[in-house]
């Protein structure tokens, strides 16, 4: 199920920490952990996306992610291996 | 004018990518960037040197980075240039409307311990969005000089060149952001411990303690192949005392850092009351939408593989009948005046210059694709086009920016195998090319038209369909085959930073073109000019004999039994064409013409003389220009790169008797199958290397031998013939 698309479902979501693949599009999240394969845990953090960033979802197609943090733009394919969770911030 | 340099400095330009490093460098040196590549690698090195104020200052461009944890080979070779090398100075090259992201690696960079200054690139999109930023605050804070610059105009360059140098001279090294108070003092301890085993090596001994205590993979392995010594083991206990403070020690200290980062853009950025739209987001609505992203990508790849083709066939042709027609044909009359032997005009005529006719015709057509692709990156989109084909390509264990080589290969193997530079990953380049190889280029044409031509022509274009989806297929079998055998340990991940839309200057798109084309004629270029001379010698030496008593001729008898299984070996005239093939496919169908006796008519001029000629070549030179403005604006549909206008009824005759339909589908899937021509290798070995060019021809000529087997055994089963 998809969170963020109904007022009760944000509020339910807002302190739960889930990967980031079940927000929509539009969604503004909160990054609360980056796990998996250290490298791309690093990696992630010089390309600015740390943990306590709010970032937005601009595109969501499963495990293809477009996130957008301040004027920097992030294409992601999630995989087992590195995970992102995030809690809900609100809606752009 | 002589100009007197009483010294010299090394400045490395670092920072993310997509910064405009290059540009500034560009605007700063006055001059395009020399190209090579960093040792042992196929990545790009660029530099330029410059004088100011009788100084020498040697500029390196340095692949962008976003962190000086090595996760690519571009930021490897960054890494080691700053530890190695020691330049002078650096130049951490920032996009400023960037600011919090690009600090990261600021605070990296100075704690190398190495001269820095700081300029805020890009400055004018920056002031444009409203944002303002207090610079003397800002420069106080990182203790480090800044300087507004806009690389493109050249706007802050005069500054930057006298910061620069003054940075140099003084040669201060910037106080490094303290850490908590506990890891200092295990860092403290790490300093003397190294210092102690004199692990450092000329390496700045706080950053070799930092990246022990981060546990830093490349740190230790180094440490391991200097010393023999298990580095993770030195730093275990200092890693252990911060545990109870620092659960996770790499994220709490990348924490540490972004919160200063935080801090200190909180208090020098000014953001507008009002943010302004953003231009990107509103075209990335329209260019990356469920429904408009991927028409839009096709058509926007449509374009390229149209323009690419359509404006530089007509200059292809022009080359080739310069060199092929007016060159050989005065060399030729040139020497037969001063009575030298045939055999040596024939060499120089179609071996010398044949050879370097060829390579230049390649010329239009890389030119032509550099600047699309040049454009494409520049402007932002390609970054944009591997997220969207990233879902479809994931599939076959290739990258998104794949897509694009793939596709480039249609036309010509050549160009593709140079297109895969824009896949940033030497794996992701190695699998794409060895896979790209299958994609029929626009040079097999000519033998599927007169094969089809003969022996399918009710079912042609299914048939000429059917081999293109052939090649398809082979190419996503050995993709998955690769993926889980030779690159198995390579599983990209795709993590792309997708670059905001801008419109790149014509200065930066020539300076691509222009060094990429240079670099080919130079490396690929020689390898293809050498294969045509020993091309020619296979066709006519001994001279003036029989096809048949010729080398080519000769192996070819000697080679027919190895093709039996595939249904052409019977006719050692058919493995005669296939020889040349391994050449460059363009030769197949005219070689069939040599071996199978069909005459033509070589055309003459009607007024021989070497003014009107030269007259003549002029015209046809713009000629060219006029043609290729016409096909870019006028077909929609891609010119195919077909050297000969029409097939011979004679030949088609002659191939009739020394194929059956079965056996000309097996040709032809051979040839399919088959690296397209020497210049693909050339190209492979330029970019990759003679080992691996190895192993993509040892896959494309095994793969077409069993599938085109396949194929002719199969028809017999089936009751073919």
């Amino acid at each position: 199920m998809l969170v963020g698309t109904g007022p009760l479902t944000r509020t339910m979501a807002a302190n739960a920490p889930q990967s980031i693949a079940a927000f929509s599009e539009g969604a503004c999240v909160q990054i609360r952990a980056l796990s998996g394969d250290r490298q791309l845990c690093l990696r992630l953090e010089s390309m600015g996306l740390a943990v306590g960033k709010e970032v937005q979802v601009l595109k969501n197609s499963g495990r293809g992610l477009l996130l957008k943090t301040e004027f920097t733009r992030l294409a992601i394919r999630l995989s087992p291996a590195f995970m992102l969770q995030a809690v809900y911030a609100g809606h752009a | 004018m002589t100009e007197i340099i009483t010294r010299a400095f090394k400045i490395a330009f670092a920072g993310n990518p997509n910064v405009g490093k290059s540009a500034l460098i560009n605007a700063l040196a006055q001059t395009r960037l020399k190209v090579g590549n960093w040792p042992g690698v196929t990545v790009e090195k660029k530099e330029a040197r410059m004088v100011y104020q009788e100084q020498l200052l040697h500029l390196v461009d340095l692949p962008g980075t976003y962190s000086l944890s090595p996760f690519t080979i571009e930021e490897q070779i960054c890494r080691d240039f700053l530890l190695v090398e020691k330049p002078d100075l650096i130049v951490n090259v920032i996009d400023t409307s960037n600011l919090q992201k690009s600090l990261y690696l600021t605070l990296q960079l100075i704690e190398m311990g190495i001269p820095m200054l700081i300029a805020l690139n890009m400055w004018d999109e920056f002031e444009a969005r409203g944002y303002q930023l207090d610079i003397p605050a800002f420069s106080a804070a990182l203790g480090v000089p800044v300087v507004a610059t806009v690389g493109p105009t050249g706007l802050g360059c005069e500054d930057l060149k006298e910061q620069m140098l003054a940075a140099a001279r003084q040669a201060q090294v910037p106080q490094r952001v303290p850490y908590p108070a506990t890891v200092e003092k295990e860092l403290e301890h790490l300093v003397k411990t190294i210092q102690r085993e004199r692990y450092a090596e000329g390496v700045p001994l706080h950053w070799l303690a930092l990246k022990l205590l981060e546990a830093d993979n490349y740190s230790l392995q180094k440490i391991q192949a200097l010393h023999g010594v298990d580095a993770s083991q030195v730093a275990a206990s200092h890693r252990q005392s911060l545990q109870s403070f620092y659960p996770d020690l790499d994220q709490s200290l990348s924490q540490h850092r972004q919160h200063f980062i935080a801090e200190l853009v909180a208090r020098v950025l000014q953001p507008p009351a009002e943010a302004p739209p953003d231009m990107t987001d509103r075209v990335d609505r329209l260019l990356l939408n469920e429904w408009t992203g991927i028409p839009a990508f096709l058509l926007i790849l449509f374009g390229v593989f149209k323009l690419t083709f359509d404006i530089s066939t007509p200059f292809i042709d022009w080359i080739d009948g310069f060199f092929n027609g007016f060159v050989a044909r005065w060399v030729g009359l040139g020497l037969e005046s001063l009575g030298a032997p045939v055999l040596l005009i024939s060499l120089l005529q179609e071996g010398v210059l044949g050879g370097a006719g060829l390579v230049l015709t390649f010329v239009p057509l890389l030119m032509c694709l550099y600047l699309l692709l040049a454009l494409l990156e520049e402007s932002g989109y390609m970054a944009r086009a591997a997220f969207l084909m990233d879902r479809f390509m994931y599939r076959f264990g290739l990258h998104g920016k794949a897509f694009v080589p793939l596709l480039v290969g249609f036309g010509c193997n050549v160009p593709a195998v140079y297109a895969s530079r824009v896949l940033d990953n030497e794996t992701d380049r190695k699998m794409t090319v060895a896979v790209m190889s299958f994609m029929s280029c626009g040079a097999k044409l000519p033998i599927y038209a007169l094969f089809t031509a003969v022996f399918f022509r009710q079912y042609q274009a299914f048939v000429i369909l059917g081999l293109y989806l052939l090649g398809i297929a082979v190419a996503i079998a050995w993709a998955v085959i690769l993926r889980k055998t030779r690159f198995k340990a390579d599983i990209p991940a795709f993590i792309m930073e997708l670059p905001p839309y801008r419109i790149p200057t014509l200065r930066m798109l020539w300076g691509s073109i222009w060094l990429k084309t240079r670099s080919f004629i130079k490396q690929a270029g020689t390898v293809i000019a050498i294969s045509m001379i020993l091309l020619w010698s296979l066709v006519n030496l001994p001279y003036g004999v029989p096809p048949e008593r010729t080398v080519l001729g000769y192996s070819a008898r000697v080679m027919a039994p190895v093709f039996l299984p595939q249904g052409f070996g019977q006719h050692w005239e058919a493995v005669a064409a296939v020889l040349p093939g391994f050449m460059a496919k363009e030769m197949v169908v005219g070689t069939l013409g040599v071996v199978l006796s069909v005459q033509s008519e070589a055309e003459t001029p009607a007024e021989p003389g070497f003014a009107p000629e030269l007259m003549a070549q002029l015209v046809a030179f713009k000629d060219a220009f006029v043609a290729a403005g016409a096909a870019a604006l006028g077909n929609l549909m891609p010119t195919p790169l077909m050297l000969e206008d029409d097939i011979e009824s004679s030949l088609s005759a002659a191939v009739r008797q020394t194929f059956t339909p079965l056996s000309a589908l097996a040709f032809m899937v051979f040839n399919l199958l088959l690296l397209s021509c020497i210049s693909v290798v050339g190209a492979v070995v330029h970019e990759f290397g003679r080992q691996y060019m190895g192993f993509v021809l040892l896959i494309t000529t095994g793969t077409a031998y069993v599938v085109s087997m396949l194929v002719y055994q199969l028809g017999r089963i089936l009751g073919w013939s």
